[in-house]
């Protein structure tokens, strides 16, 4: 009966407080754990334990209890489905006899749960979390939303699930990619892992960029990937996000890859691996104008060469008479000066002498 | 007879009493300290409320909408986060459940973070530490926009973020902190938040539900 009514109480605040959402409160594993649940369960056993609700505020408030699986952020950290999202393991295992509760004002409530680990359940490890829950801001007396968009706030505790048997800690590195702005302001780099086994695995990828111009920050650091047993991350991004607009880089990545074990606590079985990619940051419109400058600056003393050669072809000799002068031969022939000397190879002063021979181009027709 | 025994069961209450603060008392001019003691915990302290983003006639082409459309800095777009455990890290993420009746809405709904409100306090790395923290904590905001008022749709989709980044579609990690001991955490983190949707062409008519949850989590590396 006092079970009833307090199932009762807690489901009515759960649905009426007007911002139950802005409810402060803490929640920490029960005795014998610190932190975080780690647990080994055979098949077909279960355990007992607890979570400890501790409400901060001066009003009762409504709290939803509820196992659920592990998945993963956009950036591939540890993360809780939603109650919501079909359960599969840890979600599934954890039972509470009150899943909603009222916890009074600066009440501290011990609040205990089973994990049942199911006869069929495979060998290995699982990750999951308990997570307390409270209603969503927006929603009336009768759990009706009102806004389009309503809040709710959970804080859970993680939880690790070791069934026993034959491990297999296995990963692959899918892929290490470099994807050019494009539509993007950023260049941005792409990882991909997968678990293969059925431990869970922690990938934590870094980035070292070497090259020219020297990049003021050359590592860019990514955080701890937690991989569940089965699960493919082949969309993990990190932006670039001072990145030069010019540049040749060498981006070597350098994941490690551990296996989390659960009893101790600690990542065991650590290997370290490597991709190496090279990028070149010049945009197109970039290389066009290099091609052009270096087309440009080749070619251009290539024409003269050329079209001195010809000139030089067509020259006749002259004999210099008395009283010339490079300028007056020059005039004669309707050529500048300084072109007729270059054909000569004359060098300042540019003074030519009676009975010397010079080439002269022929004189140009009127 | 009982009367009698009452007074002697007085005196020696009396007696012992005395001997009890007596000895508890300075010694030798030494001032006595209380210690107030709390357990660690992490909390939120405060969260964005919910909100309707807006009222809009069916569009004939997809529309951008934000949730702060008149740029005023709001005290329902805060979000603070209490830590007094002075040693681990956390980690805060934001998820969203399908819209209903469309499903398809939240392959359009962004979020960014940022520090740079009205309320005073240090800056890192895209979080605000309200109080009682010292030196660096290296707790990251991944969707830090650096921005007041939320109110130019491209800070959800220009630079530096995009839509594989920012999108609801599953869990994103709003503050980042795998951290084993800082120095000193004790105190409020905050940050704001706002959100633009993109609502495609002749989405069908109604109110388009979903529910955002945030959720805070210890996230330590090894032990404290």
């Amino acid at each position: 009966m006092k079970r009833f009514l307090n199932t009762i109480i807690g489901l009515t605040l759960f649905l009426s407080l007007a911002q139950p959402g802005r409810a402060e409160f803490t929640v920490v594993p029960g005795e014998g754990f610190d932190r975080q649940f780690n647990l080994q369960i055979d098949a077909g056993s279960s355990i007992k334990a607890a979570i400890v609700v501790k409400n901060l505020g001066n009003a009762p408030i409504g709290v939803k209890l509820y196992g659920a699986d592990a998945t993963h952020s956009n950036q591939g950290t540890f993360a809780l489905t939603t109650q919501a999202t079909e359960q599969k393991h840890i979600g599934t295992w954890v039972k509470f006899d009150e899943p909603i509760r009222t916890i009074y004002a600066k009440e501290e409530k011990i609040i205990p749960f089973s994990v049942i680990v199911p006869p069929d359940a495979t060998p290995g490890n699982y990750g999951g979390g308990i997570a307390v829950e409270t209603a969503p801001i927006g929603t009336d007396g009768q759990g009706q939303t009102k806004n389009a968009v309503n809040v709710s706030s959970r804080i859970f505790v993680k939880m690790f699930v070791d069934v026993p048997g034959e491990k297999n800690f296995s990963y692959e590195w899918g892929g290490f990619e470099y994807l050019a702005p494009g539509d993007m302001a950023r260049p941005r780099f792409r990882f991909a892992f997968k678990n293969t086994g059925n431990t869970i695995v922690l990938a934590e990828p870094k980035i070292e960029l070497k090259g020219f111009p020297p990049l003021k920050n050359s590592i860019i650091e990514l955080p701890t990937a937690t991989l569940q047993q089965g699960v493919e991350l082949d969309d993990i991004i990190k932006k670039w996000d001072d990145a030069p607009i010019l540049g040749f880089y060498v981006a070597e990545a350098t994941t490690t890859f551990s296996e989390f074990d659960i009893a101790s606590n600690t990542k065991v079985n650590s290997s370290i691996v490597s991709k190496t990619i090279t990028i070149n940051l010049t945009p197109d419109y970039i290389i066009v104008i290099m091609l052009v400058v270096i087309f440009g600056g080749v070619s251009i003393p290539i024409i003269k060469i050329i079209a001195g050669a010809r000139l030089r072809k067509k020259c006749r000799p002259y004999d210099v008479a008395e009283g010339d002068t490079i300028e007056s031969v020059a005039k004669a022939r309707g050529i500048a000066w300084k072109k007729l000397a270059k054909i000569n190879g004359l060098k300042p002063p540019y003074g030519i002498r009676a009975g010397q021979k010079i080439l002269v181009p022929p004189v140009k027709k009127q | 007879m009982q009367k009698r025994k009452l007074q002697i069961l007085t005196v020696v209450s009396g007696v012992a009493l005395m001997a009890s603060l007596l000895s508890q008392s300075p010694v030798h001019g030494a001032i006595s300290t209380i210690v107030i003691t709390q357990i660690p915990f992490i909390s939120f302290n405060d969260i964005p409320d919910s909100f309707l983003i807006a009222q809009m006639s069916v569009p004939t082409s997809s529309q951008t909408v934000t949730s702060d459309p008149d740029g005023s800095l709001g005290s329902e777009r805060f979000l603070t986060i209490r830590d007094t455990r002075n040693c681990g890290g956390l980690n805060l993420q934001l998820d969203t459940s399908a819209f209903s009746p469309t499903a398809g809405l939240n392959s359009g709904l962004r979020t960014v973070t940022s520090a740079a409100d009205l309320i005073d306090g240090v800056v890192e790395n895209g979080v605000k530490y309200l109080s009682g923290f010292a030196g660096t904590q290296g707790i990251t905001a991944p969707l830090n926009v650096n921005d007041t008022t939320f109110s130019d749709p491209a800070l959800f989709t220009d630079p530096p973020f995009n839509t594989v980044d920012n999108i609801l579609n599953g869990p994103v990690d709003l503050l980042q902190g795998p951290l084993t001991a800082p120095a000193g955490r004790n105190g409020y983190i905050h940050i704001d938040l706002s959100f633009s949707l993109d609502v495609p062409a002749y989405t069908i008519p109604g109110v388009h539900y979903t529910t955002l949850t945030y959720t805070l989590a210890d996230d330590t590396a090894g032990t404290c």
